[in-house]
């Protein structure tokens, strides 16, 4: 039996079973449920909702910044938005992923707004300089180019790649977090696509085929 | 490729690879079948096909990044704040006002009853302060109370 929500908040913090009998059910409750189990302060739901969708924003974030700080201050800005809107979501409507999106989106458009990274340079960062020889050179070789080459892509385009390819958001689920049609989503990542096998056609022919 | 019974062109197939990448499953269900019925028949197909395919590989590549500890602990922190505020927020709503009130009192009670040495407390007809720190003596109480 699930719980109600007027029983969640006395259970947050009680173990493994509500003091009824019942057993915390929350990895088979939908996100709306655990949202307005959330707004009373529940424990369990927060950590279930936590783990659904925090490392996915952390990954979108990094792919839209190439910085892992700032991603993980957009992540954790977003879910901070979230308690505070728990008290007035409202069950039915929009997605709990795609509003958690949303938020991270507008974060990040914020951020690069604010500031251009160079992406090779960031990727040369993530290089381990304790390891060496001509596959680890050549692996990094490869990132540093694909990352380089999906940061210079339009915003637009990167935004929908990141969702669509990166985060495995299906094109009607990025339509909604981009608050555009499928049909652009579609034509996004297309545009994105095109330019993404021109640009690396060569890097692919020469290290695809070793690799 | 207007109409879907028609072949599928190579160009339609380089078109719809652009749009929905290189797995057959991210494809509308309606244009599958056309799409295999080409690349049976088109080497230049699948070499589009092959290409795709390298470039989701090579997309592959870029790493993800997962959440850190310290990242995980400030957000498991943020229920904590939660709960306090929900407490707070129930016990400011009216209807529980007098509830507090009443258990505040029953609680003042409680403790200034505990405070009071046994003979005070409800003792056998008479009040008797003068074990109260301080004295009833001191401030002429108890004299004044026989009088």
């Amino acid at each position: 039996m699930a719980p109600t929500v007027a029983s969640a908040a006395l259970w947050m913090d009680l173990g493994e079973q509500t003091p009824d009998g019942a057993v915390d059910d929350s990895a088979d409750q939908s996100d709306d449920v655990l949202v307005e189990r959330i707004a009373y302060g529940d424990q369990r739901a927060w950590r279930e909702i936590t783990r659904r969708h925090l490392s996915a924003i952390v990954g979108y974030a990094w792919h839209m910044l190439r910085d892992r700080a700032e991603a993980e201050d957009v992540a954790q800005e977003t879910m901070v938005r979230l308690m505070r809107k728990a008290e007035t979501w409202e069950p039915g409507g929009a997605k709990i992923k795609t509003w958690l999106y949303r938020v991270a989106i507008n974060q990040c458009i914020d951020r690069q707004r604010a500031r251009r990274t160079t992406s090779l340079e960031v990727l040369a960062e993530q290089t381990d300089p304790q390891t060496g020889g001509a596959r680890v050179a050549r692996d990094h070789a490869l990132r540093r180019a694909v990352g380089g080459a999906v940061d210079a892509l339009p915003e637009r385009q990167k935004q929908a790649l990141a969702l669509v390819h990166y985060q495995g958001f299906s094109q009607q689920e990025a339509a909604t977090a981009l608050d555009i049609s499928v049909e652009a989503v579609e034509s996004l990542l297309a545009r994105a696509r095109r330019t993404l096998k021109t640009q690396l056609k060569d890097l692919a022919n020469d290290l695809l085929e070793e690799w | 490729m207007d109409n879907k019974s028609d072949p599928m062109t190579l160009s339609d197939f380089d078109a719809l690879l652009d749009r929905y990448g290189a797995h057959s499953s991210d494809w509308p269900t309606d244009v599958r079948a056309a799409a295999q019925a080409l690349l049976a028949q088109s080497a230049d197909a699948g070499a589009a096909l092959r290409e795709a395919e390298d470039l989701e590989r090579l997309l592959a590549l870029v790493p993800a990044h997962a959440p850190s500890a310290a990242l995980e602990a400030r957000i498991a922190a943020l229920t904590d704040e939660k709960s306090v505020h929900w407490i707070w927020m129930v016990a400011a709503r009216p209807v529980w006002r007098p509830a507090l009130l009443a258990a505040a009192m029953l609680g003042g009670v409680y403790l200034g009853a505990g405070a009071l040495p046994t003979s005070v407390a409800f003792g056998d007809g008479g009040f008797d302060l003068t074990g109260v720190a301080g004295g009833g003596e001191t401030l002429g109480i108890v004299e004044s109370w026989e009088e």
